[in-house]
């Protein structure tokens, strides 16, 4: 997540966005505080989450082709094309030049 | 790390004869462990140590002292070897240094732990609903670049969950796993 928020902050006035999809059971009671109160270390300073997190479903998921592999994280180019998927932690040099490359 | 092990095999006979050179190092050098303190060097030497024994020539008192032409050349193998031990720490050190743009993963780096993927499909016609109860579409970011990313919030990915056992012992080990 300090990765997403550093994406986030770093493109994101050049047009791109994370979209932050929580696999959680318990849906809104667990994820709205998790995501008004928890900070994360960024770069040496707390932040928040800076991109909207919405709640989400199997049936989402599997839109995707997610079955149980989580984390998932996908890359989508302007034209609404999947061109990029990466299954784990994401790490920020690799998916900084990719998102680079689509800007 | 496989990276880093091919480009370290071509070293590997150089470390090695560096490392031997070390450890054997020249006679000279070594202490003679069966001289008991008491000893003179008027005591005779028994035949087994050797003719070649430093100990041995310094025990003929009033003769000449050799002269250690031999040494000086396993001193000057030794110093070649350091040599060439310096210059691959130097090497390794220098790539080490440049490892971004030879391709090698950083050392507090999640690279490669997991598996990513270049495709080419259609994003799927996905609906949103944020906690808030606020629905939106994925059609809505259309000419934006977006990342979608599916996790649990607050909750570390299980181990069974994750498709790659070694990624996943190690990023299950991280409070905030990225």
């Amino acid at each position: 997540m300090p990765t997403l928020i550093q994406l986030q902050e770093e493109y994101g006035a050049k047009g791109f966005t994370v979209i932050g999809i929580a696999m959680d059971d318990e849906g809104a009671e667990t994820v709205k505080p998790f995501v008004e109160t928890r900070r994360f270390e960024v770069q040496g300073a707390k932040r928040a989450m800076n991109y909207p997190v919405y709640l989400g479903t199997q049936d989402m998921a599997e839109k995707f082709g997610v079955k149980e592999e989580y984390p998932s994280s996908f890359l989508i180019s302007r034209d609404g094309r999947q061109v990029k998927r990466i299954v784990g932690p994401v790490y920020h040099p690799s998916l900084s030049k990719a998102i680079k490359g689509l800007l | 790390m496989v990276r880093l092990a091919v480009s370290v095999t071509p070293l590997a006979p150089f470390l090695a004869s560096s490392v031997r050179g070390l450890a054997s190092r020249p006679r000279f050098f070594r202490r003679d462990w069966s001289r008991r303190s008491g000893d003179s060097f008027d005591t005779p030497i028994p035949a087994s140590r050797g003719k070649d024994s430093c100990l041995d020539k310094l025990s003929v008192i009033g003769g000449e002292v050799p002269a250690f032409k031999g040494e000086e050349t396993k001193l000057g193998a030794r110093n070649l070897r350091i040599l060439i031990l310096l210059a691959s720490a130097l090497l390794l050190s220098a790539a080490w240094v440049k490892r971004d743009s030879l391709g090698w993963p950083s050392w507090d780096s999640d690279e490669k732990m997991c598996s990513e993927v270049d495709i080419d499909l259609p994003a799927p016609q996905a609906v949103f609903r944020d906690y808030g109860g606020n629905w939106s579409k994925l059609e809505e970011y259309k000419g934006q670049v977006v990342l979608v990313n599916f996790r649990p919030p607050g909750v570390l990915p299980a181990k069974s969950k994750c498709p790659l056992s070694f990624s996943c012992r190690k990023s299950t080990g991280r409070k905030d796993s990225r």
